[in-house]
């Protein structure tokens, strides 16, 4: 047995066992919520200028004589939102759409990567399943980063009066992994190189 | 496709067999049929030859390009 296959069968392994923890997720939730009458959280974050802090953090001079100025400054808070009464449904039923899309999409991604130990990678489904997943990352993203934005929105109303945000903050160290709009759009121009391939395929398996 | 294969017409006029004209060129019936019936995309020089050198025939006995028509 070679290492891509051992490689291979642990992704899979992998996926399958993210698909088990994700339907025990939803029992586990399910069932604390209604039986032990727990309070599920929605957390955001939110900006809302410079707080000030009850325990400032000392900076050690050797710090203060390397740079011009040094300040520590605790830029946001992490709302937590308890739900309770009537939200409680439309807040299981985010949860549920969010895990069954969650569970469809690691059930793409283990149908793609098992293909590929039958041996029958390059085919129509697998480019329209490599497609479905760079879609289905962006579309992700962008609704994530809607959702957050209209939350924050709707809660700063509350928040906002303390101070204003306005500074600029410069995030040093850009990584494009992280950003699921880049993956996304990655894996979609895998998809178009495997449609690619999959015509070379046709093209050689038509020549005689 | 305006490239025409003429295979069968020169198998008849041989009176050669499919099967045994794979046999011989050293492809299989399937493949075979894939060019016979047009469905082929490309043919490799080495095959054309085989099947030259079995039928005794000319590229262009096999092969003939009929212009597409539109109308």
């Amino acid at each position: 047995m070679n290492w891509n296959k051992i490689l291979i069968i642990g992704v899979i392994w992998l996926i399958q066992i993210t698909r088990i923890m994700v339907v025990i997720a939803v029992f586990v939730l399910g069932y604390l919520i209604f039986t032990d009458n727990s309070t599920p959280l929605i957390t955001l974050p939110l900006e809302t200028g410079n707080i000030v802090e009850s325990k400032p953090i000392t900076i050690p001079s050797e710090l203060m004589d390397q740079f011009e100025e040094v300040n520590v400054i605790s830029r946001g808070y992490k709302l937590a939102i308890g739900v309770k009464g009537k939200l409680i449904w439309p807040y299981l039923a985010f949860l549920l759409i969010s895990m069954g899309l969650y569970l469809y999409f690691a059930t793409i991604l283990l149908r793609f990567v098992s293909s590929s130990r039958k041996g029958d990678f390059f085919n129509v489904k697998n480019v329209a399943r490599l497609r479905l997943i760079g879609l289905m990352l962006i579309g992700f993203d962008i609704f994530m980063w809607l959702l957050g934005n209209a939350g924050r929105k709707y809660f700063d109303r509350w928040f906002s009066d303390d101070s204003l945000h306005t500074g600029l903050s410069v995030q040093f160290v850009p990584y494009p992994f992280n950003n699921l709009i880049f993956l996304g759009l990655l894996v979609l121009v895998l998809a178009q190189a495997f449609d690619h391939g999959l015509k070379l395929r046709k093209e050689q398996e038509l020549t005689i | 496709m305006p490239i025409i294969v003429n295979l069968d017409v020169m198998l008849a006029k041989r009176k050669m067999q499919s099967k045994e004209l794979a046999e011989r060129v050293g492809i299989t019936l399937a493949n075979l049929s894939i060019l016979k019936t047009g469905k082929a995309k490309a043919v490799r020089f080495s095959t054309l030859e085989s099947i030259c050198k079995e039928l005794n025939c000319q590229p262009g006995d096999i092969l003939e390009f009929r212009m597409e028509d539109h109308t």
